[in-house]
């Protein structure tokens, strides 16, 4: 940078600092070691997002915060730069303009639009212009965008907090700066092990929220024994450790889990007969037992003896069995079950099962399951948002639609906390995520708990038949 | 002593010369006595001549007996007619043919008349020269018997009707009045009419018209003179002279006719010469039954018993005799049926080599089975059974497989789990999952290819899934099945045991045919019958096959009649029976395919034709080969259904109204432009644009309700 440009920028830096409280005393040593520390600190990471910026992130565009790339530890050493620095610094974490900076893969998967609609609609309830709120940016799911996203928000339109996160990679990123520089930030994605960030919210419900209330569930049916089929797909993984976690501090025993792989028929038939100890050579002799009886059977009777017509019984050890996989997993497991000689056995699984696929065409195997869910009827969400359901049912909305509702709910309520901390521009923003309360045992949803999760309340759903072709679903709690 | 003439011997009284002259009172005396004894012998003779001539009945000769010869029924073979009047078979105990005296050949009747009864046409019954010719002869030749030619043709005639052939005095006295009465009563043409038409002449034939036909496949006009003396020389002892057995006999006794001839100043030497040199040209003559529409014919027989009480009339015949009938066979179908069957002759000997193993009953090993195969072909409108090909060589197994064979239909039995599931409620768009299946305990095999998937109801017809027609046969229960089956033609037992379901009850082709015969109609059964008309051999009609009204009911509701075409279109279509893709626009139909492909079926029909198509062995032993899907059966009725348009042509399917199509999705039964065309009922028709199943499939996004989960 040339010198009279660096001149004139000290001087509007000089200008702007007398307007700010000074956050850091520059006349003693000790005052001179604090920059070095608040230098370290912040400065570092500012310096290492301004250079990963985008290219069309200019200077100018920032409002000063660009000089940052100028100061180097030694301004430290004097007084007036150890100013320029510390005022700096001060404004790049603390200032906001009341914006909402949303970084998401946009382009790559439409459900994201859902969510943007989401919060423009929530804005305009509430008589806000989402285009003077939100900043929006698609970084395509990479991570390379994702930081030009962050630096964009940060330097360039200073928001208040920022929204993102979907997969791992954009998630840990948006964690990482968020940390670094002390700004709320609103993440879609299930919380990591471990205590969290300080200003790291998770928005969406978690898998532990579902398996408390599948616990719940269980023991609201008196099922204290359950055989848990774990797809080998891992896609439910979360989930069971939070099932087998609340089922254990509940009680209820988990009498086996059994991997199945979807995608072949005799993988998820091996996985039944595990299930329900059907495996041939742990019962041979039984099995011998039962070909003797029938072949003596056959000969009484007359008939000829059909081997086909010779199976093991299932030996049924447990009250139900949990399946968190889809609609059509649990229905081919009925089939199946009902196929090994099972002939009652209640299900229970997740939101996967929420569809209409689930209850039409009715199998009455199904009567007696039972799911838990984080949305429950879809005429109960927010108004602006709100989804034609399909039938007489609140239930079900057309399967096109089933994702735009999870999304928007959890968009709806995932920007209710970011819209009221960008609200308040005179704190400080690295101090706005203080004004978000931790609740402890409570259920107000939306709210954040200690773990900066989301509050939400899952609801519990029954499936019967009800004598026609297609069976039911009744909300039976939350 | 003078020699005594043997006529002399019975007629001269000797008088000793040497008492004549001394005692004329003593002789007069002893010639009164002696006339007076003669008187009384004569008169004693006389009356035990009379009592005897009126113990044997002589007195009292059954004038009855005579007159109903005149109006004698000859025995005759009964004749089969096609639907176009054209002669398809015969049947016959006795080989008949009746041969009127004018069609008689002049060579054949002289020949004949030198050989049995030269002075036929001038005696009046009784050859009395004849008989005197004939005690001289045994005279001479001193023998109690032999040296016959004594009977006349007319008392050869009496012998057979009337009289036994017991060889004493009283039966031939009987003979000589009976004789001479008949020939007082019956012309000569009509007594050597009846004679030539009911003496037994060897080979199974029974007067010279069926002798003509067996020994030289001619008509009896047609015979050349030498021919003639052939046959007419059989009359003495056909059995001795059977051409067949015996030439050599048979060439000797025809010589004797001729010369006989020749001696009766017949024929003259030279002619004889020519006729005792000429080749006589034996031709076996095979039946008609075993040329054409064998195995029709003979169910045809079958049948005629259940129409008409069976006369007993003729020789000592109880057989089906001298009736006229007439089928519905279509013969240029029937020889296209059996060049459709014949055309995969190799095929099907290929398949032999891949069967099972059966005890050969000629030596007690073992041996591969014969893959047999068979077609019934039948107009569903009228019940006519227009072909039918009973197996695939009539001489090496008459037995019937499309009138008589029990056999596991397979899938062919679905259509009908499918339309009571139709009347049910279910429809064409329905959703199922594909998965094993157990209904107390039973668990039949199935594909797992189809498992873990799901389907339409009509894609799982026309790709013959077996669990979700099972699924169906579960929800709609084997009672409704079975009554439905019935209703629909179906007479053969079907067990209430959900294999049924998926074609494990044995059923018959005719059972197969009036089903879907039912289906080609748009729900009207026809009785299945393949006469049309019986009548006696003067054309009077014994029975007649009742109108199409009586014969016809409406067993189905026309609009799932309607549906259940349009999914067996569909079989052919994008199904099992893709192989004849191109004929699903005219026709319909459904593989069947048993356990261990024991039975492979095709049944196909257009409006006015039914085709069942069955192949397999007889003793039921597995197929080692891939032939499901009608893969050998389907190849066959695709080219006789293909020969038939040629001549027939097929009329569109009758759509009813209240009938709506509509695109669906063949897997999730959602509305789809990209779908496949599906018929419903207009109340019935699916609303569902969007399916779960298929947004669940098409979301790549990272699994369902990701929102939660990633």
């Amino acid at each position: 940078m040339r010198s009279t440009t660096k001149l004139i920028l000290m001087c509007c830096l000089l200008v702007s600092l007398a307007q700010f409280p000074r956050p850091v005393a520059a006349k003693t040593p000790d005052v001179a070691e604090d920059c070095v520390k608040l230098f370290d600190r912040y400065a570092v990471p500012l310096q290492e997002l301004w250079s990963k910026r985008g290219k069309t992130l200019r200077g100018e565009n920032t409002d000063g915060a660009a000089l940052i790339e100028d100061f180097t530890l030694s301004h430290c050493q004097d007084p007036d730069t150890r100013v320029a620095i510390t005022s700096l610094i001060s404004k790049i974490l603390n200032d906001h303009s009341g914006k909402i900076g949303v970084i998401l893969p946009l382009s790559n998967n439409s459900y994201f639009l859902h969510v943007i609609r989401s919060f423009e609609a929530n804005l305009a309830s509430k008589n806000l212009d989402p285009k003077k709120i939100l900043v929006v940016l698609d970084n395509q799911g990479r991570d390379d965008l994702t930081i030009q996203g962050i630096a964009s928000l940060i330097f360039e339109h200073k928001v208040s907090v920022i929204i993102g996160g979907q997969k791992a990679g954009d998630t840990a990123l948006l964690r990482l700066w968020g940390s670094r520089l002390i700004v709320p930030t609103f993440l879609l994605t299930e919380p990591p092990a471990g205590p969290p960030f300080q200003n790291i919210y998770y928005s969406r419900p978690t898998q532990a929220t579902l398996a408390k209330a599948a616990v719940a569930a269980n023991i609201r049916f008196g099922h204290r024994r359950i055989s848990v089929l774990s797809p080998q797909d891992q896609h439910s993984d979360l989930f069971i450790a939070a099932y087998e976690l609340a089922a254990k501090a509940a009680g209820i025993s988990i009498v086996n889990r059994v991997p199945y792989d979807s995608t072949r028929f005799d993988l998820m038939e091996a996985s039944g007969k595990k299930i329900f100890h059907l495996d041939t050579n742990d019962r041979q002799d039984e099995l011998k037992e039962l070909y003797k009886a029938a072949k003596e059977q056959a000969k009484q009777s007359g008939e000829k003896f059909n081997p086909n017509m010779v199976a093991l019984q299932p030996d049924i050890r447990q009250d139900a069995v949990m399946i968190p996989d889809n609609f059509k997993v649990v229905r081919h497991f009925a089939k199946i079950f009902a196929y090994l000689g099972v002939r009652k056995m209640p299900l229970f699984g997740q939101f996967e099962w929420r569809s209409e696929g689930l209850i039409a065409p009715w199998d009455g195997f199904l009567g007696g399951s039972y799911f838990v869910d984080f949305l429950g009827a879809y005429t109960s969400l927010p108004a602006p948002i709100k989804i034609p359901t399909t039938s007489a049912s609140p239930f079900f909305v057309a399967p096109d639609k089933i994702e735009q509702a999870d999304f928007s709910l959890v968009a709806w309520r995932a920007i209710e906390w970011p819209l009221r901390l960008s609200q308040k521009t005179s704190e400080m923003r690295r101090k706005l995520y203080r004004l978000i309360p931790k609740i402890k045992d409570d259920h107000t949803e939306g709210n954040y708990d200690e773990q900066n999760t989301i509050i939400w309340s899952p609801s519990i759903f029954t499936v019967n038949g009800n004598g026609s072709k297609k069976g039911e679903l009744n909300l039976i709690g939350q | 002593m003078h020699r005594i003439k043997p006529f002399q011997s019975f007629l001269a009284v000797e008088v000793d010369p040497r008492i004549a002259p001394r005692r004329h009172d003593a002789r007069s005396r002893i010639l009164r006595i002696v006339l007076g004894m003669a008187f009384i012998s004569s008169l004693g003779f006389g009356t035990f001549l009379f009592f005897w001539c009126q113990s044997i009945g002589l007195f009292a000769l059954d004038k009855a007996k005579i007159a109903n010869l005149d109006r004698f029924e000859y025995q005759d073979n009964s004749i089969v007619f096609d639907k176009n009047g054209n002669k398809i078979g015969e049947y016959f105990d006795e080989y008949h043919l009746f041969v009127h005296y004018d069609e008689l050949p002049h060579a054949f009747v002289d020949a004949l008349i030198a050989t049995e009864d030269r002075r036929f046409f001038e005696h009046s019954g009784v050859d009395y020269r004849g008989i005197l010719r004939a005690i001289w002869t045994k005279i001479k030749l001193r023998k109690a018997s032999g040296g016959g030619g004594a009977s006349t043709i007319t008392q050869q005639v009496v012998r057979s009707v009337f009289l036994n052939n017991k060889k004493n005095i009283s039966r031939k006295v009987t003979e000589i009045a009976y004789a001479l009465e008949l020939e007082r009563t019956m012309s000569k043409q009509k007594i050597l009419e009846f004679y030539v038409n009911t003496m037994f002449l060897g080979n199974g034939s029974y007067g010279v018209g069926a002798a003509a036909k067996r020994y030289f496949g001619k008509k009896i006009q047609d015979l050349s003179p030498a021919q003639s003396a052939m046959i007419a020389g059989l009359f003495q002892s056909p059995s001795r002279y059977n051409p067949k057995k015996y030439p050599d006999r048979a060439k000797s006794r025809q010589l004797k006719v001729i010369n006989s001839m020749l001696r009766n100043k017949m024929i003259t030497k030279k002619v004889a010469q020519e006729l005792s040199g000429a080749p006589l040209n034996y031709r076996e003559y095979k039946y008609l039954n075993a040329q054409n529409a064998s195995w029709f014919v003979d169910y045809v027989r079958e049948n005629i018993p259940k129409l008409i009480s069976i006369k007993r009339s003729g020789i000592g015949s109880q057989g089906i005799s001298g009736y006229r009938i007439y089928t519905t066979l279509d013969s240029d179908l029937q020889t296209l049926a059996e060049s459709s069957v014949h055309a995969y002759d190799s095929r099907l000997n290929e398949l032999s080599r891949q069967t099972g193993m059966i005890r050969d009953s000629a030596n007690g090993g073992l041996k591969k089975s014969r893959v047999e195969a068979s077609m019934l072909v039948t107009d569903p409108n009228t019940g006519d059974v227009l072909a039918m090909v009973g197996g695939r060589d009539f001489k090496r197994s008459q037995y019937n497989r499309a009138s008589s064979a029990m056999r596991s239909p397979g899938s062919a039995f679905k259509p009908i789990v499918f339309t009571e599931a139709l009347l049910a409620g279910s429809k064409w768009s329905d959703l199922l999952y594909v998965s094993p299946i157990n209904i107390a305990n039973y668990r039949p095999k199935s594909e797992e290819a189809d498992y873990l998937t799901e389907t339409t109801l009509l894609r799982a017809f026309y790709r013959s899934m077996n669990a979700p027609a099972l699924d169906l046969a579960e929800s709609v229960g084997m009672p409704a099945i079975i009554s439905r089956a019935k209703t629909m033609g179906v007479t053969s037992p079907i067990k209430d045991e959900f294999g049924s379901a998926i074609g494990s009850s044995d059923v018959s082709m005719m059972d197969l045919s009036r089903m879907y015969g039912t289906f080609a109609t748009g729900g009207v059964l026809t009785e299945i019958d393949p006469i049309t008309k019986i009548t006696d051999a003067n054309g009077q009609v014994l029975w007649e096959r009742p109108t199409l009204a009586l014969r016809q009911k409406r067993v189905l509701n026309q609009q799932v009649a309607y549906l259940m075409t349009q999914g067996m279109m569909a079989v052919l279509a994008k199904g099992t029976g893709s192989s004849s893709k191109d004929l699903s626009g005219i026709s319909a139909g459904k593989t069947g395919t048993s356990n261990d492909n024991a039975d492979n079926w095709f049944c196909g029909y257009t409006p006015n034709l039914v085709s069942i198509v069955w192949v397999g062995t007889d003793e039921h032993t597995a197929i080692h080969a891939n032939i499901s899907g009608g893969a050998i059966a389907l190849p066959i009725w695709d080219q006789f259904i293909r020969g038939s348009l040629r001549t027939r042509r097929a009329p569109k399917f009758v759509r009813p109204s209240g009938i709506v199509d509509a695109d669906i999705n063949p897997i999730y039964g959602h509305l789809s432009e990209s779908g496949i065309k599906m018929s419903f009922i207009e109340q019935n028709v699916p609303m569902e644009s969007t399916s779960p199943l298929e947004h669940l499939e098409n979301d790549s996004s990272g699994g369902f309700r990701h929102a939660f989960n990633n």
